[in-house]
């Protein structure tokens, strides 16, 4: 007999009992990493003197939860909490920014040389992302600044370093000073996204659902975006968010070249002058920051694609 | 006797591999007339999917070669460009696949999936279209479906998705439906469903159909003329009654007598044919079928058959070198019981 | 420039099958020939492999290729070769690829800072291997709380950003060591770091096969027939593993000698005078920026960053494909 499958009819039910359970583990995750965080950081190294371990950790944990206390910074009299968040603009501007736009290069790049699998387009395309990604941001971001930037480059057209205004103070500089850095990160995710999304799409069109599409009389635009990305496209949007990692690891190189205060050059100077708590605050919450953002995503992936609820 | 509604007229479908070139469909014809189903009968990998999705220009590809005419209502679908093509697909020639969970968006509403084929070919508001589709889901067989029409494919049974996929379909009343081995992936009970809405909704819409299958009770009850193919060939075609009581190919006689049917004696051995379907690459010598013929001769091997008419039954055509009475013969030992062994010995 | 898995590894991770190789009418070759047979045919995957072999050449002859282009050592400084003003000439017949700030001829740490990518890239990778395909087995073979526990673990470490954590654990070891003296610093905590971020990946990929090996037939069949956990790991599942893991392992070397690359230009990696690519991009970035233009010590470097990683990503690409799923770029 058919029947119809009870799950069904409880389709919130399912999506709630998803969201908890999420939810749950990221607490989890958040209080291991923190743990994780003590262990790098205050029992690996042999420099610190071999205290008992117990009490610093107690202490540690309770700061981090209860107080949310991250570390303290003592010459300049701020809290590492708060020198984060006056950085935390800059590095967000950069990263969405960069994000957004690498979306925007890669979903036309990946789509079309999907679709004429093996033209030159195709090749060019893909070659070009692979060289982009086999070399560091960080050189592209000097070598960018070497030929574009307004103050050293061969053909200065574009502010170089340090030349970042914040958002509210000077939008226009802001802009501006933006955009070589946008440039350069986004391209070395585009790189990676584009690949991904060819692959992507090519397993994509090669479904039986794409046949009936066609079957239907749809017109061949129709099929290759709407049913054809539309299908491939959240899979590797998906991936950019989990991989946040990534992106913010190229956030740091990038704020290191073109000397953007953002987070990552917080941590970059930190280092430089041994700046302990700073260093390993800064991990920390970054580390929390990717837990929250990996919860978010997947908790929006699973109202998207009903599919992933039952995981 | 009416004009057909589908005429192929000697369709060749070759597609260029890196293995070497795939002879899926090599010199077919057949013709369907309207409200009528014709069932195109072979085992996987005798290109009887092939010449059905070459109908809707499915298999339009830069590696693939296709000659040949198939005309439906005068036109010559081979000839049309896409953008004619699109037209006609969906709308006025519809087709239904074998794996309803693959064949389904898994990431849209049922009822959405319905939509879009209505809203692709005519001009209608949403709303139309939204009452519409859930019309027709109502119409195929889905209780409450103004309820169902928000799922998602995966919320179904194998049977209701069948369904769903007929829906989509039947959306714009299509004159031909080709369902590509619609049952396969079915229950017996839910086949049993799925043959009945199909012949309900044929009657309904004065719809003709073409059904690719290699299930002979799927024949037997759905088709009104049938064609055997094999290596791409069709290699019998006649009238469900005529190949049902008199079938003329070894190839025929071996799926009949592979199934078993109410009336198959106790004592009755079930003889599956032996050996494997040929490649469509490298294909035998003379007549495709003589590496597997219990019946074979020399000649057989150096000469093709070509489709001939058969004594006393207008319509049906074989493609075999036996003599018909010979094969009268052999056919009724056959359903005499005795085995292929036997009775070509006895020659 | 990724500085966490890349691409190919993200789509390597995302398929846990083992590739279906359907050829009805040819005669068969066992998986392992074909797969032989389509690498050698796939002419950017062999000439990687001539450059991957070139590059170790180099690295591991570094004295010997400096002598044979007669230039001067990797710590050796020229005063020569800077001007009046301390700027450093350019590529020039003495010094093809010109000196860097304190007069060191650049070509000759660019062959020396080889052996730093390649020594980090190689050995940071196979110790990542040997550990994430240790925790992958036994998580992925017994399940049950072991694999929540091991799992656990690896999803912890993978929540940390790989620059930032290196970056963190480069300044936290880099000034007396970690670990009771077994990491030291420099070259120790760079591999460290390196094995520490990359082992997780492995670790995933080798749970996710074992465990839908675990339930295939073969196994099953292996057990019922009284095959102990053992013999059952050693004969059907490890040989199921190579193939991927070989892939993922090359996938994962460019990966690390950027993180590497992006470890020293940060400086918590491989410290002066010690050549190494990433620092030198560092020092000549530092003198782009206040307006001198001596090109050839930032360029230098990162082609010779650049043609490594490239190497190793169309090895990995080539393998991919050989193994039946179409690598990202068709030939």
């Amino acid at each position: 007999m058919d029947r119809l499958t009870a799950e069904a009819e409880d389709d919130d039910l399912q999506m709630a009992s998803y969201t908890v359970r999420r939810i749950l583990r990221a607490i989890l995750l958040l209080v291991l990493v923190s743990v994780l965080t003590y262990v790098l950081f205050t029992v690996l190294p042999d420099a610190n003197p071999p205290q008992s371990v117990a009490p610093g950790f107690f202490g540690y944990m309770k700061d981090v939860f209860l107080h949310f206390n991250f570390g303290y910074n003592h010459p300049s009299h701020q809290s590492v909490l708060s020198l984060v968040l006056t950085r935390l603009p800059a590095t967000l501007s950069l990263v969405a920014g960069a994000g957004l736009l690498s979306v925007a290069l890669a979903i036309p790049v990946g789509v079309i040389a999907a679709t004429r699998r093996g033209t030159r387009v195709d090749r060019v395309a893909m070659r070009t992302a692979l060289a982009i990604i086999s070399m560091p941001v960080f050189w592209l971001g000097l070598i960018v600044l070497y030929l574009l930037a307004s103050d050293v480059g061969k053909l200065p057209i574009l502010p170089g370093a340090n030349s970042y205004a914040g958002l509210t103070a000077d939008p226009g500089q802001w802009f501006k000073s933006l955009i070589l850095p946008w440039l350069v990160l986004a391209a070395s995710q585009a790189a990676i996204y584009s690949r991904l999304l060819r692959g992507q799409m090519l397993e994509v069109m090669d479904q039986d659902y794409i046949r009936t599409a066609r079957a239907k009389g749809l017109s061949e635009q129709s099929v290759i975006w709407r049913h054809g990305a539309g299908a491939a496209v959240p899979g590797v949007v998906t991936a950019l968010g989990l991989d946040i990692g990534a992106l913010l690891g190229g956030a740091v190189l990038t704020e290191t070249v073109f000397r953007i205060h953002g987070v990552g050059l917080l941590a970059y100077h930190a280092v430089l002058r041994s700046d302990f708590p700073i260093v390993q605050g800064t991990v920390l919450l970054a580390a929390m920051f990717i837990v929250v953002v990996s919860l978010i995503v997947d908790i929006g992936n699973a109202w998207l694609d009903p599919r992933v609820r039952f995981a | 006797m009416s004009e057909p509604l589908l005429n192929v007229e000697n369709l060749r479908v070759v597609f260029n591999t890196d293995s070497g070139n795939v002879h899926a469909v090599d010199g077919v014809s057949y013709a369907v007339n309207p409200g009528s189903t014709l069932a195109i009968v072979g085992e996987s990998g005798s290109g009887n999917s092939v010449a059905a999705l070459t109908t809707l220009g499915l298999t339009r590809g830069e590696r693939t070669e296709v000659s040949g005419r198939i005309l439906f209502e005068g036109r010559d679908l081979l000839a049309l460009p896409d953008r004619e093509l699109r037209e006609i697909r969906g709308n006025e020639i519809a087709m239904i696949f074998e794996d309803p969970l693959s064949s389904l968006h898994p990431v849209d509403t049922v009822g959405h999936q319905v939509m879009e084929t209505i809203l692709a070919h005519r001009a209608v508001s949403k709303a139309a279209a939204r009452d519409r589709a859930i019309d027709l889901l109502e119409r195929v067989g889905i209780p409450d479906s103004h309820r169902w029409v928000e799922a998602y494919p995966h919320e179904f049974s194998a049977g209701m998705r069948q369904r769903v996929m007929i829906a989509i379909a039947l959306a714009n009343e299509p004159k031909l439906l080709i369902a590509d081995q619609p049952t396969a992936m079915l229950d017996v009970t839910a086949q049993a469903q799925i043959l009945a809405l199909l012949e309900e909704l044929q009657q309904q819409l004065r719809m003709a159909m073409i059904i690719i299958t290699h299930d002979l009770g799927v024949v037997a009850e759905m088709a009104d003329e049938v064609a055997v193919m094999y290596a791409g060939r069709i290699i019998e075609r006649g009238s469900t009654e005529q190949i049902f009581a008199a079938p003329q190919h070894p190839y025929t006689w071996g799926l009949l007598k592979s199934v078993p049917r109410l009336e198959t004696s106790r004592s009755e051995e079930l003889v599956p044919i032996p050996g494997r379907p040929p490649s469509l690459i490298d294909r035998p010598s003379g007549c495709y079928f003589h590496p597997r013929c219990p019946y074979v001769r020399d000649q057989h091997r150096r000469v093709d058959p070509r489709l001939q008419p058969v004594p006393e039954a207008p319509g049906h055509v074989v493609a075999c070198l036996l003599l018909p009475p010979e094969r009268k013969r052999l056919w009724e030992g056959l359903e005499a019981g005795r085995t292929p062994e036997e009775l070509r010995d006895s020659q | 420039m990724s500085t966490g898995p890349s691409q190919i590894l993200l789509d390597a991770e995302a398929s846990g099958e083992p590739p279906v190789v359907a050829f009805a009418d040819t005669p068969a070759l066992s998986p392992d020939r074909l797969i032989w047979r389509r690498l050698r045919s796939d002419r950017v995957a062999v000439r990687s492999v001539g450059v991957i072999i070139l590059l170790l050449l180099i690295a591991i002859l570094a004295p010997l290729v400096v002598d044979i282009f007669g230039v001067t050592g990797p710590n050796v400084r020229n005063p020569s070769t800077l001007n009046s003003f301390g700027l450093p000439s350019g590529p020039s017949f003495s010094h093809p690829f010109g000196v860097d700030d304190i007069g060191r001829d650049v070509l000759a740490r660019v062959i020396y800072g080889a052996r730093i990518a390649l020594e980090v890239g190689i050995f940071g990778t196979v110790i990542a291997v040997v550990v994430g395909t240790a925790i992958g087995l036994l998580a992925g073979f017994y399940g049950g709380w072991i694999e929540t526990l091991l799992m656990g673990a690896v999803d912890v470490l993978l929540a940390f950003p790989v620059v930032l954590l290196g970056l963190g654990i480069g300044d936290a070891c880099g000034g007396g060591g970690c670990a009771g003296g077994a990491i030291g610093p420099g070259l120790g905590t760079v591999i460290f770091i390196v094995a520490l971020t990359s082992f997780p990946y492995v670790a995933r990929i080798v749970r996710r096969r074992v465990a839908s090996l675990r339930e295939r037939e073969f196994v099953l069949a292996a057990r019922s027939l009284g095959a102990s956990s053992g013999r059952i790991l050693y004969r059907e599942i490890a040989p199921n593993l190579l193939a991927p893991l070989i892939v993922y392992s090359v996938l994962l070397v460019p990966t690390n000698i950027l993180l590497e690359a992006a470890l020293s230009f940060l400086h918590v990696g491989i410290l002066p005078p010690t050549a190494d690519w990433g620092q030198m991009i560092s020092a000549a970035g530092n003198d782009i920026l206040s307006g001198n233009s001596a090109w050839w010590y930032l360029v230098f470097p990162g082609l010779a960053l650049l043609f490594t990683v490239l190497a190793f990503n169309l090895l990995g690409d080539g393998l991919l494909g050989a193994l039946g799923r179409r690598g990202q770029t068709d030939g």
